[in-house]
């Protein structure tokens, strides 16, 4: 059964492009998001639904997206900052020494001056100008599209982690690793 | 003045961290030899934790080195080298009191004892005819006690390794957010503590405990099995009895060692799993510096990255992510029709699939399919549909569009859909102006290609 409230709520999230994530995230704990509920149980109606108003529902198991039918030139350019962004965060905590749990551990996190530190790098500079991110710093990306498109989110401890999406990311780009790895020693093999 | 052995000894006990230290530098460092800034530091630390003054000196006194010297419990302080040798017994004293602090078996330790077990076999052998009556229970006896001391020594380890592991795991698992340096430092020093006792202490005893491992001839429980076969050949059943008891006893002592070998593997596993996630960031991360190399490389005319290098596949789940709009309504602005009928043909299309709207399971994985079938292949269909449509003329008026775009579907798409003719109405009223008149008031009509069924109200285009 379809519930209007929620109904509303999530297209208005979808249509700014914004992310519905599987979780949220309350006192550090992981609580179920009823939006990715709503859209779950009734995913043949919202699929149908949207693709009527010109979009494609995009479902990746822990959470929903949508995009337009008719894909543009730009249709990798929001993707893009945000691979380059939790690229950047990802290398240059692991770099600093800590794992990549860091960004993962819903207590854990990374922290505004953390991030400010990273900003400073003439590298990171770079990257961030060239994904068509301006002159931010990497607390204002973080702020500004990765929170905001729900790639993360703050906790408790005003450290920000990533939200199902951002695991998502990790977790595609580690199976990567190890079935290049894996074909790698294959090859080495014959 | 000297504190007796007892007295010294119970206040020992009765301070059991100021040992606990000792040993603990003991098992770190691999030595028996304790530095002796460390015994004072924990004496200081112990001293200062007191409150009387006369509990101070009382302690000060009897924890002086010459003072335990003189009662026995240390052997010697290297006045040279500032090193402690504290007496084997009272070190052991104190590892029964804590069984993280026991000490366990190495690999030369089990060596040592099957080489025993070779010697008592060879002996009880020798003398096992009964020539020579009083060597023979002297040998016997001999068995008895060593097989005791394994069974004892192998518990002891069996209960230290369990302690220790559980421990050092339980540690890593209390610390998983990792916010500091040293927090991680922290994890990493356990984790190879752990990896230390997997490879220093569990794989030997494993060897030890399998029957089948060969530890330089036979393995040690085939040892202790042909001593019982001895006292079997002689018709000495009680001894061969009590033998296969010790042998069994043993035995169990495998299954608890391959429990701690499983949790322990775990974590090393998780080792292993933080150095693959190290290497995929950085691989990637670099990959990322090359693309922003080539951009002031003097190649390209462009400030930003090219989203068609290889790198940016990355975010391929991602791709289409809308930007932020924020003037986008959060309600729709329908447009003023007949929303009840719009509904209605809604609801009846949605019906008529073949579907089973009632089974979420059975539509997850249908879209899960269709994800996972091939992306691509839904993005090519998009791109045809926007081809087709771009090309697509009607000239007004049509009596049915549904019917005449079905009719243009069938020639020019290769793979058709009937519930793209609603898209594609939708797009040509948007994007070419099309405008319609849906006649409400006439029965439905029908649409079937293949296993699909479209029933809808007519739409005329009008002029």
């Amino acid at each position: 059964m379809i519930q209007s409230e929620k109904s509303q709520r999530i297209y208005a999230d979808l249509i700014n492009g914004r992310i519905i994530n599987k979780y949220l995230l309350d006192q550090d704990q992981r609580t179920p998001n009823p939006d990715y509920t709503e859209l779950f149980t009734n995913l043949e109606h919202y699929v149908e639904l949207y693709r009527n108003i010109g979009f494609e529902l995009v479902f990746r198991d822990s959470f929903f997206f949508i995009r337009d039918l008719d894909l543009g030139d730009t249709y990798k350019e929001v993707a893009i900052k945000i691979q380059v962004t939790l690229l950047i965060l990802a290398r240059k905590i692991t770099e600093a020494g800590y794992g990549y749990d860091l960004l993962e551990s819903e207590s854990a996190g990374i922290s505004v001056q953390q991030m400010d530190d990273i900003s400073k790098q003439e590298e990171v500079q770079k990257l961030i100008s060239a994904a068509k991110l301006g002159k931010k710093t990497l607390p204002e990306v973080v702020k500004d599209v990765m929170v905001e498109k729900r790639i993360m989110q703050k906790n408790s401890h005003n450290r920000f982690v990533l939200t199902d999406a951002g695991k998502y990311f990790f977790s595609q780009l580690f199976e990567k690793e190890i079935l290049d790895k894996k074909v790698s020693e294959k090859a080495s093999l014959e | 003045m000297f504190a007796s052995t007892d007295i010294s000894l119970i206040s020992l006990i009765e301070n059991k961290q100021v040992i606990y230290a000792v040993v603990d530098y003991m098992d770190s460092h691999g030595t028996e030899l304790v530095n002796e800034g460390v015994y004072i530091q924990a004496v200081r630390g112990l001293i200062n934790s007191k409150t009387k003054k006369t509990e101070k000196q009382r302690l000060a006194k009897i924890f002086d080195l010459d003072n335990l010297v003189k009662a026995g419990l240390v052997i010697e302080v290297d006045k040279t080298t500032r090193n402690i040798l504290f007496h084997t017994a009272v070190i052991e004293v104190f590892r029964l009191f804590d069984s993280k602090r026991l000490r366990e078996l190495t690999n030369a330790d089990l060596q040592e004892l099957s080489a025993r077990l070779d010697n008592a076999k060879e002996h009880l052998l020798a003398h096992i005819d009964g020539a020579d009556p009083q060597e023979l229970a002297e040998q016997i006896e001999m068995v008895f006690l060593l097989l005791s001391e394994i069974s004892s020594k192998l518990q002891t380890n069996t209960k230290s390794l369990q302690s220790k592991a559980q421990n050092l795991a339980e540690t890593i698992d209390a610390n998983s957010d990792l916010t500091t340096l040293e927090e991680v430092r922290q994890k990493h020093q356990t984790l190879g503590e752990l990896q230390k006792i997997y490879h220093r202490n569990i794989l030997p005893m494993l060897e030890f405990l399998n029957e089948y491992e060969q530890v330089k001839g036979l393995s040690p429980l085939k040892k202790i099995a042909a001593i019982h076969q001895i006292f079997t050949d002689f018709s000495y059943t009680d001894e061969a009895y009590r033998v296969q008891q010790y042998k069994i006893g043993i035995t169990t002592h495998y299954k608890a060692i391959e429990e701690i070998s499983q949790l322990l593997e775990r974590y090393s596993r998780q080792e292993i799993l933080y150095r693959q996630q190290y290497n995929a960031i950085e691989t990637a991360y670099q990959s990322l510096l090359d693309s922003a190399a080539h951009l002031s490389d003097g190649k390209l005319n462009t400030q930003y990255f090219n989203d068609d290098e290889v790198v940016f596949n990355l975010s391929h789940p991602l791709y289409g992510l809308k930007h932020y709009r924020a003037a986008q309504k959060s309600l729709l602005n329908w447009a003023d029709i007949n929303h009840r009928a719009y509904l209605d043909e809604y609801l009846l299309n949605a019906q008529q699939r073949n579907l089973d709207e009632t089974t979420t399971a059975n539509a997850k994985a249908l879209v899960q399919q269709a994800d996972l079938q091939g992306q691509w292949q839904q993005q090519r269909h998009q791109k045809e549909l926007e081809n087709f449509i771009r090309k697509l003329e009607f000239h007004a008026p049509v009596d049915d569009i549904y019917q005449a775009i079905f009719a243009k579907m069938q020639t020019d798409l290769s793979r058709i859909d009937l519930s793209d003719i609603l898209l594609i109405s939708k797009k040509l009223q948007l994007e070419k102006g099309f405008n319609y008149h849906v006649h409400f008031q006439l029965p439905k009509t029908e649409l079937v290609h293949q296993q699909q069924k479209l029933t809808y109200w007519r739409r005329e285009l009008k002029l």
